[in-house]
């Protein structure tokens, strides 16, 4: 069963086995949160965003092509349109903790070892860089360096040009540079 | 070459479109200023790279499931719905014409009924979607609809055959005897 592309997946749902969405759920539920959880920056809204976006997937699923677009891309392209939804309505404060410890990074706990420590501090001081990039600029960034995407894909899931979608990537990475205290503001044009 | 040609050098490099520049290398030898800059963006790439996938919550493919069960039980009691006010119009109509008919109204009370509980219908199923109302509440709507149409049609039926038996009576009175 795993073993079935999705598109075949795709035609399964739409001659009527439901139960093949959920194969396609558990196949891509993971980057869809991972994606939401970094842009968002909160564990249940990246929660309830990425069950939104399969939802919204189920009920428009006559409409995906595959000869246009990945499934997985086509699934983020949705989950990018309802997180600017979602960020429209309302921005709340996120909380670094709360991220740090659904992540098993706990620094209270004494079997961390120094390296896994300072990992959890790298990871930690990332992800509050992250949040504090304009929407587009954290985008690009978390598809390409965290989801190690194609701009091919990453343009159309953002709905711009490859250059484009580049431009911004650049700019956040700049801006990450700067962030992080590995450039100077000085030295950021 | 100029410090914004090495910068975009950097940014293919990192955008995976170049592997490496021996141009961006010789400037870098001489310019202090874009080895730090490189330094930095790597720094900062490899900074992302570490950022680890958080877990997933294993309930999503469980919730997300559960939600399209319901949304397909609701269409499900949405149909049945749309069938039972479907054959309490038929029966409301059918009663009135029956009704209509032993009255000695005839064809024209037939059609005029037909064509009210044909509109009357489709204004049912107008309001269930608008309204947004539950399965109980449209049956009981669609029943008190086709109710009040029923009631509606006799009572004109009623006038009807009042007027015809005063035409009658007048003209009993003028021809002394009618049969
Ligand atoms: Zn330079």
């Amino acid at each position: 069963m795993s073993a079935r592309s999705d598109a075949e997946l795709v035609s399964g749902v739409l001659s009527g086995h439901r139960e093949c969405f959920a194969h396609l759920v558990d196949r891509h539920r993971s980057r869809v949160y991972s994606v939401m959880l970094h842009a968002v920056g909160d564990r249940d809204m990246a929660e309830d965003l990425t069950q939104e976006t399969f939802l919204k997937a189920y009920r428009n699923l006559a409409n995906y092509d595959s000869s246009r677009a990945k499934f997985p891309t086509w699934l983020l392209t949705i989950a990018s349109r309802l997180r600017v939804d979602a960020h429209r309505r309302a921005r709340p404060e996120r909380s670094l903790d709360q991220m740090s410890a659904d992540q098993g990074f706990d620094p209270a706990s004494e079997e961390r070892t120094e390296r896994a420590l300072e990992a959890a501090a790298v990871g930690q001081a990332v992800r509050a860089a992250i949040q504090r990039l304009p929407e587009r600029q954290r985008v690009a960034v978390i598809l390409k360096h965290i989801e190690d995407m194609p701009f091919s894909e990453i343009a159309q899931i953002m709905g711009c040009t490859v250059n484009s979608a580049k431009v911004h990537a650049h700019r956040g990475r700049n801006r990450l540079a700067q962030l992080l205290g590995h450039l100077r503001e000085e030295e950021l044009q | 070459m100029k410090c914004s040609e090495a910068e975009r050098l950097m940014d293919a490099i990192l955008d995976g479109d170049l592997n490496e520049s021996p141009r961006l290398e010789s400037h870098m030898a001489g310019c202090e200023a874009c080895v730090r800059r490189w330094e930095a963006l790597r720094r900062t790439v490899a900074d992302l790279a570490s950022v680890a996938s958080p877990p997933v919550p294993e309930r999503i493919t469980r919730s997300v499931m559960a939600a399209l069960a319901a949304d397909t039980a609701a269409e499900r009691s949405h149909r049945v719905a749309t069938l039972m006010a479907a054959c309490a119009m038929v029966l409301a109509a059918l009663v009135g014409i029956g009704i209509g008919w032993s009255m000695g109204l005839g064809g024209a009370a037939v059609t005029l009924f037909a064509a009210v509980s044909e509109a009357s219908l489709s204004l049912v199923f107008d309001a269930r979607d608008s309204v947004g109302i539950g399965f109980p509440g449209y049956v009981l709507l669609a029943f008190v609809w086709a109710g009040v149409m029923t009631v509606v049609l006799l009572g004109t039926a009623a006038v009807g055959k009042l007027c015809a038996y005063r035409i009658a009576a007048r003209r009993g009175a003028g021809d002394h005897e009618s049969p």
